[in-house]
């Protein structure tokens, strides 16, 4: 591997690095560069809301129409995806929303530190969503949120096989949900590293790389406003099904 | 294409321990299981706090905004509704008024034009009843002086025909059989 | 990549859920090789449905298009 010629493998970008050792009832819970990032994620999006929504003016500015888009395309995609009931979860969605873009934008910047590309990030907040998604199903229609394992209309001899893959179908729900932006961001910026080891290898010629890896990271931009977006409308899509298990 | 990065990342990660620059570690960082609780816990924190963060200084100004604008936006176009309703009125009301002032004018034309016809009808009437009688009172006088004539003819008929008489045949004739004489040649001729 | 992921996660929860079972019951391999062709139907199932979610609104977006050109 061309890139591993440089001293730095493309995967060290994916390193955790322990900041501050801390445990907690031994349970490791080390402040790492990953957690230095998430901070920097709440910290700039906080600010950039704050600074957006200050002069709440009728006619808005730039930063008030970004912020003002964000919400309404968030707002769209929960109405549209999840029906009026959704609407009651619309800040944990935008929540969601916010965080992913803003941890796979913040993943662009030479040098930093890509929370979604690790799998126990994605997992565990996939896991939150559909488990608390169940669970809502759950309270709001007790023995018939199991309805979403059972299409109606379906003839007797052919339900137990039917139940066993919508099961399954189910339980895919968190695993897609996680390893799709896990690897959509790793798989990402690990052609960024390599092609700008490239770069940095070929010297003077490394002019033609230096162009891909513009062109790169232009579509590196747009996959990752993709995914925030993708992450965003299957979790509208998955609370549909609280609202209304029957297909 | 992204699947072909992703092995390519993958098999990377393979390699890696075979390339590995003194690195006590293997294999994908991603799958270091020991790695997962610090990730996790300040996962759980950061994003507990940005939810809150969000949800308390941000989402309620933000709707507040986009609500206060729909709503401005709806309130104008009310106002904008009610005054093209205004118009539209004040227009209705200047046309029945101008309708009303064009029907008076057209009574009060009517009227006029119905008072000078009385008055130069009655006029007529008056002169062809003046006329008419002037016409008769000409008609009497001329059957009066027709019958004056006539009456004087019958005279100077009679006178002459008695002269004519005495003078011609020397017979002197009476006044009587002259007459039935001359009213017989009139009535013959005349 | 989207809709690879779907029909991909079906075959590794199914074959997950065989090797949990074969280990709990001592059946290796049966349930991991049933499991496995569950998996590969509910991956199919997943995938009918993302695809014909794409559909539905690759198809709303085109209406709204169309209803905002026409």
């Amino acid at each position: 591997m061309a890139a591993g010629g440089e001293a730095h493998s493309p995967l060290e970008q994916f390193e955790i690095t322990r900041l501050v050792d801390l445990n907690l009832g031994g349970v490791d819970i080390s402040f790492t560069n990953s957690a230095l990032w998430m901070v920097i994620i709440v910290a700039l999006s906080t600010l950039f809301f704050v600074i957006a929504t200050s002069r709440a003016a009728i006619v808005p500015g730039r930063l008030q129409s970004i912020a003002e888009l964000s919400y309404e395309f968030v707002a769209g995609l929960l109405r549209d995806n999840a029906g009026k009931e959704g609407m009651k979860y619309f800040p944990f969605v935008f929540t969601i929303f916010i965080f992913v873009l803003m941890a796979n934008m913040l993943g662009m910047v030479p040098y930093s530190f890509t929370v979604t590309s690790h799998l126990a990030v994605t997992a565990t907040m996939s896991l939150i969503i559909i488990l608390g998604i169940t669970v809502l199903g759950l309270v709001k229609h007790g023995f018939g949120f199991f309805h979403v394992f059972l299409p109606s209309g379906v003839p007797m001899w052919l339900a137990p096989l039917l139940i066993v893959i919508e099961v399954i179908s189910y339980l895919t729900r968190p695993v897609s949900l996680a390893v799709r932006l896990f690897a959509n961001m790793m798989a990402g910026h690990t052609t960024l590293k390599v092609f700008a080891g490239f770069v940095v290898a070929l010297g003077v010629a490394g002019v033609v790389p230096l162009l891909f890896v513009v062109a790169l990271t232009a579509l590196e931009v747009l996959i990752a406003f993709l995914q925030a977006y993708i992450f965003t409308i299957l979790t509208c899509i998955y609370l549909h099904d609280a609202f209304h298990p029957h297909h | 294409m992204r699947q072909i990065f992703l092995g390519l990342a993958l098999a990377t990660a393979a390699v890696s321990p075979a390339l590995a620059e003194g690195a006590e570690k293997k294999g994908l960082p991603q799958l270091r299981f020991e790695d997962f609780p610090p990730q996790i816990f300040w996962l759980v924190i950061s994003f507990v706090v940005l939810l809150v963060l969000l949800s308390t200084l941000v989402l309620p100004k933000l709707q507040g905004t986009i609500e206060g604008r729909k709503a401005k936006l709806e309130g104008d176009l009310a106002t904008a509704v009610s005054l093209k309703d205004e118009a539209a009125a004040a227009i209705a009301a200047y046309e029945k008024a101008l309708a009303a002032a064009r029907q008076r004018a057209n009574a009060i034309a009517a009227e006029a034009k119905a008072q000078i016809e009385a008055a130069a009808a009655a006029r007529k009437a008056e002169l062809e009843a003046k006329l008419a009688e002037e016409a008769k009172a000409a008609e009497v006088r001329i059957n009066a002086t027709k019958a004056a004539a006539l009456a004087e003819v019958r005279s100077i008929a009679l006178e002459a025909a008695r002269a004519i008489a005495t003078k011609v045949a020397g017979i002197e004739v009476d006044d009587a059989s002259a007459a039935s004489a001359v009213d017989a040649a009139l009535g013959r001729n005349g | 990549m989207r809709l690879g992921v779907e029909f991909v996660s079906g075959f590794v929860v199914g074959g997950l859920i065989g090797w949990a079972l074969d280990r709990w019951f001592g059946t290796r391999p049966w349930f991991m090789v049933v499991f496995f062709l569950l998996g590969a139907a509910a991956g199919t199932v997943n995938l009918i449905r993302a695809a014909r979610r794409l559909q539905a609104e690759a198809e709303a977006s085109e209406e709204q298009n169309s209803s905002t050109r026409g």
